[in-house]
Protein backbone atom coordinates (compact mmCIF):
# COMPACT_ATOMS: atom_id res chain seq x y z
CA UNK A 1 0.00 0.00 0.00
CA UNK A 2 1.68 3.56 -1.07
CA UNK A 3 0.83 6.31 0.89
CA UNK A 4 -1.75 7.94 -1.83
CA UNK A 5 -3.89 4.74 -1.03
CA UNK A 6 -3.30 5.25 2.57
CA UNK A 7 -4.55 8.94 2.31
CA UNK A 8 -7.66 7.56 0.54
CA UNK A 9 -8.56 4.21 2.65
CA UNK A 10 -7.96 7.05 5.71
CA UNK A 11 -10.41 9.58 4.75
CA UNK A 12 -13.27 6.90 3.91
CA UNK A 13 -12.12 5.59 7.70
CA UNK A 14 -11.59 2.29 6.37
CA UNK A 15 -10.83 -0.29 9.23
CA UNK A 16 -8.23 -1.93 7.54
CA UNK A 17 -6.48 1.09 6.57
CA UNK A 18 -6.37 2.00 9.82
CA UNK A 19 -5.22 -1.11 11.13
CA UNK A 20 -2.50 -0.79 8.81
CA UNK A 21 -0.82 2.66 9.65
CA UNK A 22 -1.33 1.78 12.88
CA UNK A 23 1.26 -1.32 12.87
CA UNK A 24 3.68 0.73 10.55
CA UNK A 25 3.51 3.80 12.72
CA UNK A 26 2.89 3.29 16.60
CA UNK A 27 6.24 2.15 17.21
CA UNK A 28 8.13 5.14 15.74
CA UNK A 29 5.22 7.86 17.07
CA UNK A 30 5.54 5.71 20.55
CA UNK A 31 9.32 6.23 20.02
CA UNK A 32 9.05 10.02 19.76
CA UNK A 33 6.35 10.26 22.57
CA UNK A 34 9.25 8.94 24.83
CA UNK A 35 11.62 11.54 23.83
CA UNK A 36 8.90 14.26 24.94
CA UNK A 37 7.66 12.52 28.33
CA UNK A 38 9.01 10.60 31.23
CA UNK A 39 6.19 8.23 31.86
CA UNK A 40 5.82 5.16 29.46
CA UNK A 41 2.18 5.24 29.90
CA UNK A 42 1.45 8.95 28.99
CA UNK A 43 3.51 8.46 26.01
CA UNK A 44 1.23 5.59 24.96
CA UNK A 45 -1.48 7.95 25.86
CA UNK A 46 -0.67 10.22 23.97
CA UNK A 47 0.36 8.19 21.08
CA UNK A 48 -2.97 6.56 20.83
CA UNK A 49 -4.64 10.09 20.93
CA UNK A 50 -2.10 11.21 18.22
CA UNK A 51 -3.32 8.42 16.41
CA UNK A 52 -6.98 9.45 16.49
CA UNK A 53 -6.18 13.04 15.38
CA UNK A 54 -4.58 11.40 12.93
CA UNK A 55 -7.70 9.25 11.83
CA UNK A 56 -10.07 12.18 12.42
CA UNK A 57 -8.05 14.84 10.49
CA UNK A 58 -6.96 13.55 7.28
CA UNK A 59 -8.51 15.75 5.28
CA UNK A 60 -6.68 18.61 6.28
CA UNK A 61 -3.12 16.94 5.11
CA UNK A 62 -2.09 18.89 2.46
CA UNK A 63 0.44 17.02 0.69
CA UNK A 64 2.95 19.17 1.87
CA UNK A 65 5.99 17.50 2.14
CA UNK A 66 5.36 13.90 3.20
CA UNK A 67 1.72 12.27 4.99
CA UNK A 68 4.83 10.57 7.86
CA UNK A 69 6.28 13.77 8.27
CA UNK A 70 2.90 15.40 8.97
CA UNK A 71 1.80 12.30 11.68
CA UNK A 72 4.76 13.03 13.30
CA UNK A 73 4.16 16.71 13.71
CA UNK A 74 0.74 15.58 15.02
CA UNK A 75 2.06 13.25 17.61
CA UNK A 76 4.30 16.06 18.75
CA UNK A 77 1.91 18.27 19.08
CA UNK A 78 0.29 15.67 21.22
CA UNK A 79 3.24 15.35 23.30
CA UNK A 80 3.60 19.09 23.41
CA UNK A 81 -0.34 19.89 24.62
CA UNK A 82 0.58 17.38 27.10
CA UNK A 83 3.59 18.43 28.97
CA UNK A 84 2.04 22.18 28.87
CA UNK A 85 -0.94 20.54 30.94
CA UNK A 86 0.90 17.47 33.24
CA UNK A 87 4.62 18.92 33.25
CA UNK A 88 4.52 22.91 33.20
CA UNK A 89 7.51 23.69 30.74
CA UNK A 90 8.91 26.02 32.72
CA UNK A 91 11.00 27.09 30.45
CA UNK A 92 12.37 30.24 32.46
CA UNK A 93 14.05 27.78 34.47
CA UNK A 94 18.03 29.87 34.65
CA UNK A 95 19.55 27.69 37.37
CA UNK A 96 21.28 24.15 36.76
CA UNK A 97 19.54 23.05 39.81
CA UNK A 98 19.42 19.17 39.03
CA UNK A 99 22.28 17.26 39.93
CA UNK A 100 22.88 14.75 37.44
CA UNK A 101 23.60 10.94 39.19
CA UNK A 102 25.98 9.17 37.22
CA UNK A 103 24.92 6.50 35.90
CA UNK A 104 27.25 3.50 34.78
CA UNK A 105 29.59 3.16 33.04
CA UNK A 106 30.01 2.88 29.20
CA UNK A 107 31.82 3.92 26.42
CA UNK A 108 30.42 6.70 24.63
CA UNK A 109 29.90 4.16 21.28
CA UNK A 110 28.47 2.00 23.66
CA UNK A 111 26.30 4.80 24.73
CA UNK A 112 22.48 2.36 25.41
CA UNK A 113 19.60 4.40 23.47
CA UNK A 114 18.07 3.86 27.16
CA UNK A 115 20.77 5.61 28.64
CA UNK A 116 20.51 8.81 26.26
CA UNK A 117 16.89 8.62 27.23
CA UNK A 118 17.34 8.35 30.33
CA UNK A 119 19.89 11.49 30.01
CA UNK A 120 17.38 13.06 28.28
CA UNK A 121 13.88 12.25 30.39
CA UNK A 122 16.24 13.59 33.43
CA UNK A 123 16.34 17.40 31.77
CA UNK A 124 14.16 19.87 32.83
CA UNK A 125 11.06 19.91 30.83
CA UNK A 126 11.47 23.04 28.71
CA UNK A 127 15.40 21.86 27.93
CA UNK A 128 13.96 18.75 27.23
CA UNK A 129 11.41 20.16 24.41
CA UNK A 130 13.86 22.57 22.87
CA UNK A 131 16.54 19.91 22.17
CA UNK A 132 14.19 17.14 21.05
CA UNK A 133 13.10 19.85 18.38
CA UNK A 134 15.75 21.13 18.00
CA UNK A 135 18.38 18.65 17.66
CA UNK A 136 16.45 15.50 17.09
CA UNK A 137 13.35 16.59 15.09
CA UNK A 138 15.79 19.44 12.96
CA UNK A 139 13.35 22.60 14.00
CA UNK A 140 14.59 25.60 13.34
CA UNK A 141 14.41 28.00 16.46
CA UNK A 142 12.04 30.16 14.99
CA UNK A 143 9.69 27.39 14.58
CA UNK A 144 10.09 25.95 18.36
CA UNK A 145 9.54 29.34 18.98
CA UNK A 146 6.17 29.60 17.43
CA UNK A 147 5.34 26.15 18.07
CA UNK A 148 6.16 26.57 22.25
CA UNK A 149 4.64 30.41 22.61
CA UNK A 150 8.35 31.66 23.42
CA UNK A 151 11.03 33.93 21.90
CA UNK A 152 13.60 32.85 19.84
CA UNK A 153 16.20 33.86 22.46
CA UNK A 154 14.80 31.54 25.18
CA UNK A 155 14.84 28.69 22.66
CA UNK A 156 18.21 29.12 21.78
CA UNK A 157 19.15 30.03 25.63
CA UNK A 158 17.17 26.35 26.96
CA UNK A 159 18.73 24.82 23.83
CA UNK A 160 22.43 25.67 25.21
CA UNK A 161 21.44 24.93 28.69
CA UNK A 162 20.43 21.22 27.65
CA UNK A 163 23.42 20.75 26.00
CA UNK A 164 25.39 21.40 28.58
CA UNK A 165 23.35 18.88 31.07
CA UNK A 166 23.73 16.61 28.62
CA UNK A 167 27.33 16.81 28.03
CA UNK A 168 27.94 16.83 31.82
CA UNK A 169 26.51 13.68 31.84
CA UNK A 170 27.99 12.46 28.76
CA UNK A 171 31.60 13.28 30.29
CA UNK A 172 30.51 12.01 33.22
CA UNK A 173 30.01 8.53 31.96
CA UNK A 174 33.18 8.87 29.89
CA UNK A 175 35.33 9.74 33.04
CA UNK A 176 33.53 6.58 34.64
CA UNK A 177 34.07 4.42 31.95
CA UNK A 178 37.66 5.31 31.65
CA UNK B 1 32.98 17.94 22.98
CA UNK B 2 31.56 20.18 20.58
CA UNK B 3 27.36 21.15 21.62
CA UNK B 4 26.79 20.00 18.12
CA UNK B 5 28.28 16.57 18.44
CA UNK B 6 25.75 16.09 21.20
CA UNK B 7 23.36 16.68 18.88
CA UNK B 8 24.26 13.80 16.70
CA UNK B 9 24.97 11.95 19.25
CA UNK B 10 21.07 12.07 20.71
CA UNK B 11 19.80 12.22 17.32
CA UNK B 12 21.82 9.11 15.28
CA UNK B 13 20.43 7.22 18.57
CA UNK B 14 17.32 8.78 19.43
CA UNK B 15 15.63 9.96 16.28
CA UNK B 16 14.43 6.14 14.74
CA UNK B 17 13.68 5.44 18.24
CA UNK B 18 11.03 2.92 18.23
CA UNK B 19 9.18 1.50 21.21
CA UNK B 20 6.44 -1.61 20.88
CA UNK B 21 3.50 -0.46 22.24
CA UNK B 22 1.43 -2.24 24.92
CA UNK B 23 -0.89 -5.10 23.50
CA UNK B 24 -4.22 -3.72 24.42
CA UNK B 25 -3.59 -0.21 22.72
CA UNK B 26 -5.18 -1.20 19.34
CA UNK B 27 -8.12 -1.97 21.14
CA UNK B 28 -8.03 1.38 23.43
CA UNK B 29 -7.19 3.02 20.21
CA UNK B 30 -10.79 1.83 18.71
CA UNK B 31 -12.24 2.89 21.88
CA UNK B 32 -10.99 6.11 21.57
CA UNK B 33 -12.63 6.20 18.10
CA UNK B 34 -15.82 5.63 19.10
CA UNK B 35 -17.07 8.11 21.83
CA UNK B 36 -17.34 11.08 18.61
CA UNK B 37 -19.58 8.67 17.14
CA UNK B 38 -21.85 7.86 20.13
CA UNK B 39 -21.94 11.44 20.63
CA UNK B 40 -23.53 12.63 16.94
CA UNK B 41 -25.95 9.78 16.98
CA UNK B 42 -27.10 11.37 20.43
CA UNK B 43 -27.37 14.43 19.01
CA UNK B 44 -29.15 13.71 16.26
CA UNK B 45 -31.84 11.69 18.88
CA UNK B 46 -31.47 15.15 20.82
CA UNK B 47 -32.21 17.45 17.84
CA UNK B 48 -34.83 15.51 16.72
CA UNK B 49 -36.78 15.61 19.80
CA UNK B 50 -36.04 19.26 19.96
CA UNK B 51 -37.78 19.33 16.97
CA UNK B 52 -40.71 17.48 17.29
CA UNK B 53 -41.37 19.80 20.31
CA UNK B 54 -40.83 22.31 18.39
CA UNK B 55 -43.47 21.34 15.52
CA UNK B 56 -45.68 20.46 18.53
CA UNK B 57 -45.40 23.62 20.58
CA UNK B 58 -45.88 25.31 17.16
CA UNK B 59 -49.11 24.23 16.49
CA UNK B 60 -50.27 24.60 19.69
CA UNK B 61 -49.16 28.22 19.84
CA UNK B 62 -50.86 28.50 17.00
CA UNK B 63 -54.33 27.62 17.84
CA UNK B 64 -53.98 29.29 21.12
CA UNK B 65 -53.40 32.69 18.79
CA UNK B 66 -56.60 31.92 16.53
CA UNK B 67 -58.65 31.64 19.78
CA UNK B 68 -57.25 34.86 21.21
CA UNK B 69 -57.72 36.55 17.38
CA UNK B 70 -61.21 35.43 17.68
CA UNK B 71 -61.51 36.83 21.20
CA UNK B 72 -60.53 40.67 20.56
CA UNK B 73 -62.35 40.31 17.15
CA UNK B 74 -65.53 39.45 19.44
CA UNK B 75 -65.36 42.43 21.46
CA UNK B 76 -64.60 44.53 18.77
CA UNK B 77 -67.79 43.97 17.26
CA UNK B 78 -69.63 44.30 20.56
CA UNK B 79 -70.25 47.90 20.63
CA UNK B 80 -71.41 47.88 17.15
CA UNK B 81 -73.92 45.40 17.30
CA UNK B 82 -74.63 47.59 20.83
CA UNK B 83 -75.55 50.35 18.36
CA UNK B 84 -77.07 48.65 15.86
CA UNK B 85 -79.78 46.47 18.07
CA UNK B 86 -82.17 49.30 19.31
CA UNK B 87 -82.91 49.04 15.47
CA UNK B 88 -82.42 45.33 15.10
CA UNK B 89 -84.87 44.33 18.38
CA UNK B 90 -87.34 47.03 16.96
CA UNK B 91 -87.83 45.87 13.54
CA UNK B 92 -90.18 43.38 13.83
CA UNK B 93 -92.62 46.04 16.47
CA UNK B 94 -92.65 48.46 13.39
CA UNK B 95 -95.16 46.52 11.92
CA UNK B 96 -97.86 47.36 14.71
CA UNK B 97 -99.64 50.32 12.75
CA UNK B 98 -101.04 52.34 15.64
CA UNK B 99 -97.54 53.03 17.09
CA UNK B 100 -96.71 56.23 14.31
CA UNK B 101 -94.46 57.55 16.70
CA UNK B 102 -92.23 54.54 17.77
CA UNK B 103 -92.19 53.72 13.92
CA UNK B 104 -90.73 57.01 13.21
CA UNK B 105 -88.53 57.27 15.98
CA UNK B 106 -87.33 53.76 14.73
CA UNK B 107 -87.41 55.33 10.91
CA UNK B 108 -85.20 58.15 12.12
CA UNK B 109 -83.08 55.95 14.40
CA UNK B 110 -82.30 53.76 11.20
CA UNK B 111 -81.37 56.54 9.07
CA UNK B 112 -79.02 58.37 12.09
CA UNK B 113 -77.20 54.84 12.04
CA UNK B 114 -76.60 54.56 8.55
CA UNK B 115 -74.25 57.46 8.31
CA UNK B 116 -73.00 56.21 11.75
CA UNK B 117 -71.57 52.89 10.28
CA UNK B 118 -69.45 55.29 8.17
CA UNK B 119 -71.32 54.72 4.89
CA UNK B 120 -71.92 51.07 4.90
CA UNK B 121 -75.40 51.39 3.64
CA UNK B 122 -75.64 50.86 -0.16
CA UNK B 123 -76.38 54.10 -1.97
CA UNK B 124 -79.11 53.21 -4.09
CA UNK B 125 -81.38 52.68 -0.72
CA UNK B 126 -79.95 56.42 0.49
CA UNK B 127 -81.11 57.60 -2.61
CA UNK B 128 -84.46 55.95 -2.67
CA UNK B 129 -85.64 57.45 0.79
CA UNK B 130 -84.53 60.68 -0.36
CA UNK B 131 -86.53 60.66 -3.35
CA UNK B 132 -89.21 59.89 -1.72
CA UNK B 133 -88.78 62.85 1.12
CA UNK B 134 -91.68 65.50 -0.02
CA UNK B 135 -92.36 67.90 3.28
CA UNK B 136 -95.15 68.18 4.94
CA UNK B 137 -94.01 70.19 8.03
CA UNK B 138 -96.99 69.70 10.61
CA UNK B 139 -96.03 66.12 10.38
CA UNK B 140 -92.06 67.05 10.52
CA UNK B 141 -92.70 69.45 13.30
CA UNK B 142 -94.47 66.36 14.85
CA UNK B 143 -91.52 63.71 14.05
CA UNK B 144 -88.92 66.56 15.68
CA UNK B 145 -91.29 66.46 18.62
CA UNK B 146 -91.43 62.96 19.07
CA UNK B 147 -87.65 62.69 18.92
CA UNK B 148 -87.10 65.44 21.14
CA UNK B 149 -88.90 63.57 23.77
CA UNK B 150 -88.20 60.20 23.60
CA UNK B 151 -83.99 61.40 23.05
CA UNK B 152 -83.95 60.24 26.22
CA UNK B 153 -84.90 56.82 26.22
CA UNK B 154 -81.56 56.27 23.43
CA UNK B 155 -79.44 57.72 26.04
CA UNK B 156 -79.86 55.45 28.30
CA UNK B 157 -78.45 52.14 26.16
CA UNK B 158 -76.33 54.13 24.31
CA UNK B 159 -73.91 56.73 25.29
CA UNK B 160 -74.96 60.30 25.03
CA UNK B 161 -71.70 61.67 23.59
CA UNK B 162 -71.92 59.77 20.30
CA UNK B 163 -76.00 59.96 19.87
CA UNK B 164 -76.77 63.74 20.30
CA UNK B 165 -74.42 65.36 17.83
CA UNK B 166 -75.57 62.66 14.87
CA UNK B 167 -78.80 63.23 16.14
CA UNK B 168 -78.42 67.48 15.24
CA UNK B 169 -76.36 66.64 12.31
CA UNK B 170 -78.77 64.10 10.13
CA UNK B 171 -81.77 65.86 11.87
CA UNK B 172 -82.26 67.78 9.08
CA UNK B 173 -82.51 64.77 6.41
CA UNK B 174 -83.93 62.55 8.83
CA UNK B 175 -87.09 64.57 9.65
CA UNK B 176 -87.20 65.14 6.18
CA UNK B 177 -87.73 60.76 5.61
CA UNK B 178 -90.28 61.23 8.60
CA UNK B 179 -92.63 63.37 6.70
CA UNK B 180 -93.67 60.20 4.28
CA UNK B 181 -95.01 57.75 6.85
CA UNK B 182 -96.64 55.33 4.40
CA UNK B 183 -96.61 52.26 5.24
CA UNK B 184 -94.78 51.71 1.99
CA UNK B 185 -91.86 53.57 2.78
CA UNK B 186 -91.36 52.36 6.31
CA UNK B 187 -91.27 48.62 5.00
CA UNK B 188 -88.60 50.09 2.24
CA UNK B 189 -87.26 51.40 5.63
CA UNK B 190 -87.68 48.16 7.18
CA UNK B 191 -85.82 46.56 4.27
CA UNK B 192 -83.17 48.88 4.27
CA UNK B 193 -82.87 48.50 8.30
CA UNK B 194 -82.40 44.79 7.31
CA UNK B 195 -79.97 45.62 4.64
CA UNK B 196 -77.59 47.34 7.01
CA UNK B 197 -77.99 44.68 9.34
CA UNK B 198 -75.86 42.54 6.87
CA UNK B 199 -73.34 45.10 6.04
CA UNK B 200 -72.41 45.47 9.09
CA UNK B 201 -72.37 42.07 9.79
CA UNK B 202 -70.01 42.11 6.53
CA UNK B 203 -67.79 44.50 7.18
CA UNK B 204 -66.54 42.11 10.17
CA UNK B 205 -66.33 39.27 8.29
CA UNK B 206 -64.28 40.89 5.83
CA UNK B 207 -61.75 41.93 8.75
CA UNK B 208 -62.10 38.48 10.16
CA UNK B 209 -60.77 36.97 6.46
CA UNK B 210 -57.97 39.20 6.14
CA UNK B 211 -56.74 38.55 9.89
CA UNK B 212 -57.17 35.27 8.89
CA UNK B 213 -55.52 35.67 6.10
CA UNK B 214 -52.52 37.15 7.89
CA UNK B 215 -52.24 34.47 9.98
CA UNK B 216 -52.18 32.17 7.41
CA UNK B 217 -49.30 34.05 5.41
CA UNK B 218 -47.62 34.14 9.23
CA UNK B 219 -47.90 30.15 9.19
CA UNK B 220 -46.89 29.35 6.50
CA UNK B 221 -43.42 31.71 6.30
CA UNK B 222 -42.66 29.84 9.56
CA UNK B 223 -43.95 26.46 8.67
CA UNK B 224 -41.69 27.40 5.61
CA UNK B 225 -39.02 28.27 8.24
CA UNK B 226 -39.31 25.14 10.49
CA UNK B 227 -38.91 22.77 7.43
CA UNK B 228 -35.72 24.69 6.23
CA UNK B 229 -34.20 24.18 9.65
CA UNK B 230 -35.64 20.52 9.92
CA UNK B 231 -33.86 19.77 5.92
CA UNK B 232 -30.65 21.92 7.44
CA UNK B 233 -30.63 19.40 10.32
CA UNK B 234 -30.85 16.49 7.69
CA UNK B 235 -27.91 17.52 6.05
CA UNK B 236 -25.78 17.87 9.15
CA UNK B 237 -25.69 21.96 8.84
CA UNK B 238 -26.59 23.92 11.80
CA UNK B 239 -29.94 24.56 12.99
CA UNK B 240 -30.72 27.96 14.44
CA UNK B 241 -33.53 27.63 16.61
CA UNK B 242 -33.76 31.41 16.68
CA UNK B 243 -34.61 32.09 13.27
CA UNK B 244 -38.40 30.19 14.37
CA UNK B 245 -38.23 32.57 16.84
CA UNK B 246 -37.87 30.39 19.68
CA UNK B 247 -34.76 30.24 22.09
CA UNK B 248 -34.50 27.47 24.32
CA UNK B 249 -35.95 28.91 27.36
CA UNK B 250 -39.57 28.92 25.67
CA UNK B 251 -39.23 25.54 24.59
CA UNK B 252 -38.53 24.57 28.40
CA UNK B 253 -41.38 27.05 29.61
CA UNK B 254 -43.57 25.08 26.94
CA UNK B 255 -42.30 21.85 28.45
CA UNK B 256 -43.11 22.35 31.73
CA UNK B 257 -46.56 23.86 30.77
CA UNK B 258 -47.02 20.44 28.44
CA UNK B 259 -45.97 18.63 31.35
CA UNK B 260 -48.22 19.95 34.29
CA UNK B 261 -51.12 19.59 31.64
CA UNK B 262 -50.53 15.91 31.22
CA UNK B 263 -49.99 15.54 34.87
CA UNK B 264 -53.32 17.14 35.57
CA UNK B 265 -54.86 15.14 33.02
CA UNK B 266 -53.23 12.07 34.40
CA UNK B 267 -54.48 13.01 38.05
CA UNK B 268 -57.91 13.54 36.75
Amino acid sequence: MNEPELIAGLIKSEGKTQKFVYEKYAGIMLGICLRYLKNRMDAEEVMLNGMVKIFNNVKQFKHEGSFEGWMKRIVINEALAHLRKKEPLHLAIEKDHIQLATSEATAESELAVEDLLQMLHELPAGYRTVFNLYAIEGYSHKEIADMLEINEGTSKSQLSKARALLQKRLVGSEISNN
Amino acid sequence: MEPEEIDKIFKNRLSGLSATPSADAWKRLQHKMEPPKKNRSMWIYYAAASITLLIISGIWFFTNQTTLDNGTLATINTPETATSKPVHTEDPVTIKPEEVKTNEYQIAQAQKVQPEIIQKSTPPIRSAVKSKVKTKIPVMAKAAKTMNTEDKWPKDKATPSTFSPTLNATAPEEKLALVNQDKPLTSEMLTAGIIEVTVKRDNPEVEERSELRENLARKTSLLKKIYKQARNLKNGDQVELASLGINTEKINSEKQELKEKLNKVISL
